[in-house]
Order: structure tokens, then C-alpha cells, then sequence
């Protein structure tokens, strides 16, 4: 386990929001915790991803500034990654490339 | 204090740009040589095609009379469909010093270019004479725009630019953003913020005309790249991009070419009107700046987190920066480092002070970064609005 500070790799943008952005780079392994709640991060995270401020149900919506930027497809645990595999648009599907990590 | 230039019809501006003028391709050469050989603030502007276009004509004779430009030479190749007679006539009328060299008749690339270079310094020397006069920040039009965004856009650089469109439009400003095809998802806060009932159905509407528009191209304002970045969905990144627009009252709907008539929040319609024709609204993010400059935009905030370099003919661009790792790579290219706010080394209201401040620097005559690099980037193609095609040109 890396030990890092990394209550201030995330940021709450809004009271409201159900995620945290992430503000400096994640690595595997690091730990992370927000408002009692800690998990360690699966996978490298990049500055701009998301992270779930606390458990989100599946059918839930998600939101980021203060507004809804789409909807759980699955159960999404506190401080999991929050991407394309768990959060879909209500307008148009996202594409990405073929193979992509969003590393 | 800002020293602006005055114009006849009352409007000032914060450049005294000579604009060189190609009304087609077959004219790019010759007029990019005359800018080329030429000393000073002169720019090259045109516009590629041969057939007519009336957003087009509209949208050069908003550029020609922009407060930033005090003197225009059209050329012409001579057998294009450009009106260029009107295009001479509005020019005049507004008072600037204007010729038109037609390239068949003056007698070629050499002469052409010979007597374009002559014109410009005769017209360098008369515009010495433009009236200086005071100019408060409630004279000044601001556009922004954002290009290569990723999470970090929506986070930093855009509410900082939203932090001082509040502040500009409070000192009585006139403030633009853009690109309804990039704020899918905020319709309905957007109408919710309209002056009036009309405003806000008017709003509503040019966003879903957007998203129709983009469907039937097959595309969406969404890329591989805004995903890499963090961005999961269309309305996530529209809700960083619409984070440019501030929290004040939208004023009113713009389309491409119509000047703020008061000061406020404008909403630019870029996303032409009817069906699909001539492809994509807007190729790239010049054509955006473009369409701001011919709103009368004095200059544009440009946020960008992947990093662009670009700047602009007429009016400046204020670039910057969300991303601080992109800012460590290209600094020499932008202006503000609102990426500084990760770190905790800013806050957003500090950076959105200091784009006021830089704001302010451009207006009185210091020059942006793009503009010190020579960057003068213009690009104008063929659209579609009802608006240019009803009585003459002119909305």
C-alpha cells in the first residue's frame, strides 16, 4: 500500500453531487477517503475522473455540479470509479474507442 | 484606462487593424502576399468559395465593420459570386477607408499585389488619425468558447471564465457564449434563466435543434478524447462547458452576425437553421471565434484542457489554461493558468479575477500571448439561416 495524502485528490464540486472529481493522478493500490468512507483505487485514475461520494443504486441518477449528467446501470460502491461501465447518458451513448481503459 | 478607437457609427474598438480581404480562393495568394509584405497590424480574412452564400456575405461585412478593424482592402479575383460591390458599399458607409482591387482587372498576381501593398500603407497613415476616446468596461463585447476539453475544463478554466462573465456583465459588459450543440442536457436550466417566456422557449428550441442537427450528421459533441479525460456523458461535458456561461439572467439569442443591442447574457446559436447542408456547423473551433468576432466580440476566452495554441485575426484570444499538466507543456502559449486551482495554489474566484484583469491588459492595448506569436487563424464556410435570407443581408 502507498501511503499519500489523498483527501485532497478529490474534489465535491456541489453539496449535491454524488461524485468527486479526481484532482491528482490515482494510482492502483493508493487509498482514498471522503467523509468516513474509504476504498482502494482498482486501477491508475487519471486528473477529471469521477469517483462516488457514497453508494449509488442502479436506476439512480448521478450527479455532478449540481445537476444529472446521467444515469447508474449498476449498483456503484462508495469511492468506485464512476464511468461508461456504470453510468450511461439519458441523451446519446458515448463512444469510445475500441479497447479503451480510460487510463 | 482603455483608450479605444472610434468609429463613425458610435462603436469603439480596442485594435486599429488593417483587414486584407479575399473574396475566394483563386484571391488567397495575392492577398496573403500583401499581408505578408506589409508592416503592422495587417491581417488576411476571406472566404474560399466561388458560389454565393448570404451567411457568408453577412458574416464579412459584420467582420469588415468589426471596431477592431479601421481600414479594408477587398480583393477580388474577379469572376467569383461574392457580392463584392456590397460588401465595398457597407464598408464605405461605415466610414472606413476602402478599395477594391479586382486581380483580372488591375492586371495580376504581381500588380495586384503592388498596389495592394501601396493602399495599405496610405491607409496606416490615415488611421494614425482615429480618434482616441475613453472606453469602460461596459462598452466591451466578450466572447468565449472552449476546444479540447477534458474533466478538468469543467472544473477550473469554465466557472472561472462563468466568475468573470458574472462580473463583466454586472460592470454593464455584453458577454456571449456558444455552441447550443454542447449544451445538450442544460436546456432546461437554460430556459430557467431567460428574461422572458419567448427567450426561454427560443432557448429550449436552438438546443434541440442542435442535437437534431447532430444526429442526422451522425455525430455527437462527444470524442474518444473527453472520455480519456474522465467526461462519461454528453450532458456531463455540456455541463462543463455551459459552466462558461456564469449565473446571470440570459439576455437574449444571437445568431452569427447580430450585435448584443444591450448589455447581458447572450446565448450564440451556431447550429444552422433547416436541414442538413454544407456539412458540419462549425469545422473547427475558429470557425466559433469567427462567429463571436462577427457578434462584435472586442475578444474571446478560450479554455482549453487537451491544450490549443490558436489565436485570431481581428479581435484577440485570451487563452486559457484548466489543465495544469498541459499547462506545464505549453505555458508559452497561454495566457492563465486555471489549472493552478488543483493544487490549491489559486482559487477560482482569483482566477476569475484575474481573466477580469487580463481582460482589461488586452483592452488597453497588451498583447496576448497568440498575438505575440503571430497566431491570426480565420476560417469562414458556407451555413444556412433564415435570418440572412429574408430582405437584404442584414438582421
Amino acid at each position: 500500500m502507498r501511503s499519500k495524502d489523498t483527501a485532497s485528490s478529490v474534489l465535491l464540486l456541489d453539496d449535491a453531487d454524488n461524485v468527486l472529481v479526481v484532482i491528482k493522478a490515482l494510482e492502483a493500490g493508493d487509498i482514498v477517503r471522503y467523509e468516513g468512507e474509504q476504498a482502494s483505487v482498482a486501477a491508475p485514475l487519471g486528473i477529471g475522473h469521477k469517483l462516488a461520494r457514497r453508494a449509488i443504486g442502479k436506476g439512480a441518477a448521478v450527479v455532478k455540479l449540481g445537476m444529472q449528467i446521467g444515469v447508474a446501470t449498476q449498483d456503484i460502491e462508495p469511492l468506485a470509479h464512476v464511468h461508461s461501465h456504470c453510468l450511461a447518458s439519458l441523451y446519446t451513448a458515448s463512444h469510445q474507442r475500441d479497447g479503451d481503459n480510460n487510463d | 484606462m482603455i483608450r479605444g478607437y472610434l468609429r463613425e457609427d458610435g462603436r469603439k474598438g480596442i485594435r486599429n487593424a488593417v483587414a486584407v480581404v479575399y473574396l475566394v480562393e483563386c484571391a488567397h495568394h495575392v492577398a496573403r502576399q500583401i499581408v505578408e509584405q506589409s508592416e503592422g497590424e495587417v491581417q488576411c480574412i476571406g472566404f474560399p468559395g466561388c458560389f454565393p452564400n448570404r451567411y457568408a456575405q453577412n458574416m464579412m461585412e459584420k467582420l469588415c465593420t468589426h471596431p477592431n478593424v479601421g481600414a479594408v482592402l477587398v480583393v477580388s479575383l474577379g469572376c467569383e459570386s461574392f457580392d463584392r460591390q456590397r460588401l465595398h458599399a457597407v464598408v464605405e458607409s461605415s466610414g472606413r477607408p476602402v478599395s477594391t482591387m479586382v486581380i483580372q482587372q488591375v492586371g495580376g498576381t504581381l500588380d495586384t499585389i503592388a498596389q495592394g501593398r501601396q493602399w495599405v500603407q496610405e491607409a496606416q497613415i490615415q488611421l494614425r488619425d482615429t480618434p482616441r476616446v475613453d472606453m469602460a468596461v461596459s462598452d466591451l463585447v466578450i466572447g468565449t468558447v472552449c476546444g479540447g476539453s477534458d474533466g478538468t475544463s469543467g472544473i477550473t478554466g469554465n466557472p472561472a471564465v462563468g466568475l468573470a462573465f458574472d462580473a463583466l456583465v454586472d460592470q454593464g459588459a455584453r458577454c456571449i457564449f456558444e455552441e447550443t450543440g454542447e449544451l445538450i442536457g442544460c436546456e432546461s436550466h437554460l430556459a430557467s434563466r431567460a428574461v422572458n417566456p419567448i427567450l426561454a422557449k427560443a432557448l429550449d428550441e436552438s438546443v434541440k435543434k442542435a442535437a437534431r442537427y447532430y444526429a442526422t450528421l451522425g455525430y455527437g459533441s462527444f470524442a474518444p478524447g473527453n472520455a480519456d479525460g474522465g467526461l462519461t456523458t454528453i450532458e456531463e461535458k455540456s455541463l462543463g462547458a455551459y459552466a462558461k456561461s456564469g449565473s446571470r439572467p440570459i439576455t437574449g439569442l444571437l445568431k452569427p452576425g447580430d450585435f448584443p443591442v444591450e448589455s447581458g447574457l447572450y446565448l450564440l446559436d451556431v447550429v444552422p437553421d433547416g436541414e442538413v447542408r454544407f456539412g458540419f456547423p462549425n469545422i473547427s473551433d475558429n470557425a466559433e471565434i469567427v462567429e463571436m468576432i462577427a457578434c462584435g466580440a472586442h475578444m474571446t476566452l478560450f479554455v482549453t484542457g487537451r491544450g490549443s495554441v490558436v489565436g485570431s485575426a481581428i479581435s484577440p484570444v485570451i487563452k486559457i489554461a484548466a489543465n495544469p499538466q498541459m499547462y506545464e507543456r505549453l505555458s508559452g502559449d497561454m495566457d492563465i493558468n486555471a489549472g493552478s486551482i488543483l493544487s490549491g495554489q489559486t482559487t477560482l474566484v482569483e482566477v476569475g479575477q484575474q481573466i477580469v484583469e487580463t481582460i482589461i491588459a488586452v483592452a488597453e492595448g497588451a498583447e496576448t500571448k497568440s498575438e505575440a506569436l503571430g497566431h491570426r487563424e480565420f476560417i469562414l464556410t458556407y451555413k444556412y439561416f433564415e435570418s440572412n435570407e429574408s430582405q437584404g443581408t442584414n438582421c
